[in-house]
């Protein structure tokens, strides 16, 4: 069997940002290929068409691949992280699994080191990428409500989602003490929208929208890019990337659904394979010219990883709250404590984002594991002092970059097609520490402000390690940086990284946005810069 | 997973009798014990995830061979002599517990999957609602 034929530009990941990328540059008629490991994941496959949709979260559409075990994932060793990897591999990548709470970062998230003193500065800034993030709103179809007073003016294209009686009632919270909230950027459509139909606040986003009203990426992007000629290959697992003797990449070798091996040549190789993925995939890509891992002569390859520490802190309330309505994760937002304020003892801040109640199993569960729920004669009504009644929030800290948390490749453990698995080495820092220890206090008391009685807390949040940023920085030195300011690779100039690796910071919010907002504006770079691209 | 694997009648017949000690019925309520609604799913669970038969199993023969007692007295018995088999069994009771029709239209929600109907829900006043929050002029840096 003979090797595919070469392509102009071949992408690998089908996630947030391949996809965002991929319809960008679908308008230069090259030849553009993407391989994804994953598959086309169909509406009747989504758990919220059953009744069992809830404990499938603990089975095949759990958040961790260590967990679901699918021939499509990969393991991740995270037995050293107290926060764990959470992924999905699919068309669509982890946008099938996201709440898709959709905030950009703000101005300041950029200029920190500038600002605060702290970790480096971006080498592009909020304008640059305003008006990507804005072409990203169209596409995704972010729902939300003008005149937020954290951000610059942005316009939405849909109005926001309903807060219904639970957002109500916190909302009501925020303004007793005075705190800033606001509705939502959410990428769930809040109406029909682009031949996508609305939200039915069935709440269960995070496990597949069967109604396509959450933008993921497979009922966004990938529809017009596929009619625009971009091509689509699914169950094709990428090994390493290939180089030339002038040390340009020329392709990859991947295991096709067969499991057979295939070199993949290209004239330009994207990266797209998340913040583990992609570290993961450079640093399995060893030669005599990057005897460390490609694209590594700085040693930054897999270094800075940054998650968000997260803490869940939800309050039990004397009466019902309709919270198994809605948008799980996509109700309203507050940034009061965004910005750095020396007085709270840590540097930047952190979003409170507001949470659904739980459904009827996760509220069983839930109050099992924190002794509110009893076996035996009293179960009924120990049920029923927590059914619906539990609203509350998760707090996004920003993770600052540390050499030390790091995605390095496991010796021992491998996917199913033989290629090394990665290993999470993470510790939370003292400054994230303290920004947890304050997050969990501030909850309590918005959630007291709106009449919580008792609280549940889980800080930081073990599960939540589903943003992945910062293993291939970016930046204009190349001692210091893996990529320039435009995605391009230093060391290896036809090799391109558009995902969440290339974060400098991690700033406190959902990274979706802005991985998307880069992507566009590196492809967008891209095509200006046709006739130089590799200079 | 083992399309063949079956609990026998005299391990039915135990689990019944233990689900019930988890969750009883409450006729007031209008809610089933678990022996009566949770013995097929576990029975499915236990085929799919032969994993869960390692603690599940000994559990039931355990429980079958004895006589612990009734109510919360026979349960914390369990607790004691099989301290694995406890809050595996309530893990698998309570997922398959809430997810009954029957149960979940008791506790008030249409007894049937999320999709594709959903729920309705009423816009809100944001207008009043963010009155303060808009009187705070900029945030951001």
């Amino acid at each position: 069997m003979t090797d595919p034929a070469p392509v102009d530009v071949l992408i690998i990941g089908s996630g947030a940002a391949g996809a965002a990328f991929a319809w960008s540059m679908a308008d230069t008629k090259m030849n553009i290929l993407c391989l994804e490991q994953g598959d086309w994941v169909k509406a009747d496959d989504y758990p919220g068409v059953g009744m069992d949709w809830e404990e499938r979260q603990f089975g095949d559409f759990g958040l961790s691949p260590n967990q679901r075990g699918r021939r499509e994932d990969y393991p991740v060793n995270d037995s050293e992280s107290p926060i764990h990897a959470s992924m999905f591999n699919a068309v669509g990548g982890s946008t099938i699994l996201y709440a898709a709470h959709f905030p950009r970062l703000h101005p300041s998230d950029f200029r920190v080191r500038t600002l605060d003193g702290v970790a480096d500065d971006w080498p592009l800034d909020y304008r640059r990428l305003e008006p990507y993030y804005d072409i990203n709103a169209r596409m995704m179809g972010v729902s939300g409500l003008a005149g937020d007073p954290a951000y610059p003016p942005k316009e939405l294209p849909l109005p926001p989602l309903p807060l219904g009686v639970l957002g109500e009632r916190l909302a009501d919270g925020f303004n007793r003490l005075g705190w800033h909230w606001w509705p939502s950027d959410s990428a769930i459509a809040s109406q029909d929208y682009e031949g996508r139909a609305g939200c039915v606040n069935a709440g269960t986003c995070l496990v597949g929208c069967p109604q396509g009203a959450k933008a993921s990426t497979d009922v966004t992007y990938w529809p017009l890019a596929l009619r625009a000629g971009v091509r689509l290959q699914t169950r094709c697992r990428v090994r390493e990337i290939t180089l030339r003797d002038d040390g340009m990449a020329d392709g990859v070798i991947y295991y096709d659904a067969d499991g057979v091996e295939r070199h993949q040549r290209a004239e330009v190789v994207v990266l797209a394979c998340n913040g583990i993925g992609t570290p993961r995939l450079l640093l399995n890509s060893k030669s005599k010219q990057f005897p460390d891992g490609l694209a590594n002569r700085s040693g930054l390859v897999g270094k800075r990883l940054m998650f968000h520490p997260y803490a869940l802190v939800r309050g039990i309330f004397p009466e019902p709250l309709e919270g198994y309505k809605g948008a799980t994760g996509c109700c309203i937002i507050s940034q009061e404590f965004y910005e750095t304020d020396a007085a709270r003892g840590f540097v930047r801040g952190y979003s409170f984002e507001m949470l659904r109640g739980m459904g009827t199993v996760f509220t069983a569960l839930s109050g099992m594991g924190s002794g509110h729920i009893e076996s035996g004669a009293h179960h009924h009504d120990s049920y029923e002092r927590l059914w619906d009644r539990t609203a509350g929030m998760v707090a996004i800290c920003e993770d600052l970059p540390e050499e030390r948390n790091c995605i390095t490749l496991d010796p021992e453990l491998k996917d199913s097609d033989g290629i090394p698995a990665p290993k999470v080495n993470y510790r939370l820092s003292d400054n994230s520490q303290k920004m947890l220890a304050h997050c969990v206090e501030r909850g309590k008391e918005v959630l007291a402000a709106a009449g919580a009685t008792d609280f549940l807390v889980e800080a930081p949040l073990g599960v939540a390690g589903w943003h992945l940023m910062g293993t291939a920085r970016m930046g204009t030195d190349p001692r210091t940086s893996v990529v320039n300011e435009w995605g391009r690779c230093h060391d290896v100039k036809n090799l391109f990284v558009i995902d969440g690796s290339i974060f400098v910071t991690s700033g406190g919010v959902n990274p979706t946005n802005t991985i998307q907002a880069l992507a566009l504006y590196i492809a967008d770079t891209m095509k200006q810069n046709l006739a130089n691209l590799f200079d | 997973m083992d399309a063949e694997y079956t609990l026998s009648d005299e391990r039915r017949a135990t689990l019944a009798v233990v689900l019930d000690l988890l969750i009883p019925p409450d006729t007031a309520r209008g809610l089933p014990g678990a022996g009566e609604v949770c013995v097929d799913a576990i029975e499915a669970t236990l085929r799919s995830k032969p994993m869960f038969r390692l603690t599940v199993e000994p559990g039931l023969d355990w429980f079958g061979n004895r006589e612990p007692g009734t109510g919360n007295d026979a349960l914390a018995a369990l607790q004691n002599e099989m301290p694995a088999f406890v809050p595996t069994l309530v893990f698998l009771t309570y997922s398959a517990y809430y997810q009954q029709p029957r149960v979940v239209e008791a506790l008030g929600v249409e007894g049937r999957p999320p999709h594709p109907r959903g729920y309705a829900m009423e816009p809100s006043d944001l207008d009043a609602l963010l009155s303060k929050v808009r009187a705070r002029g900029r945030m951001y840096r």
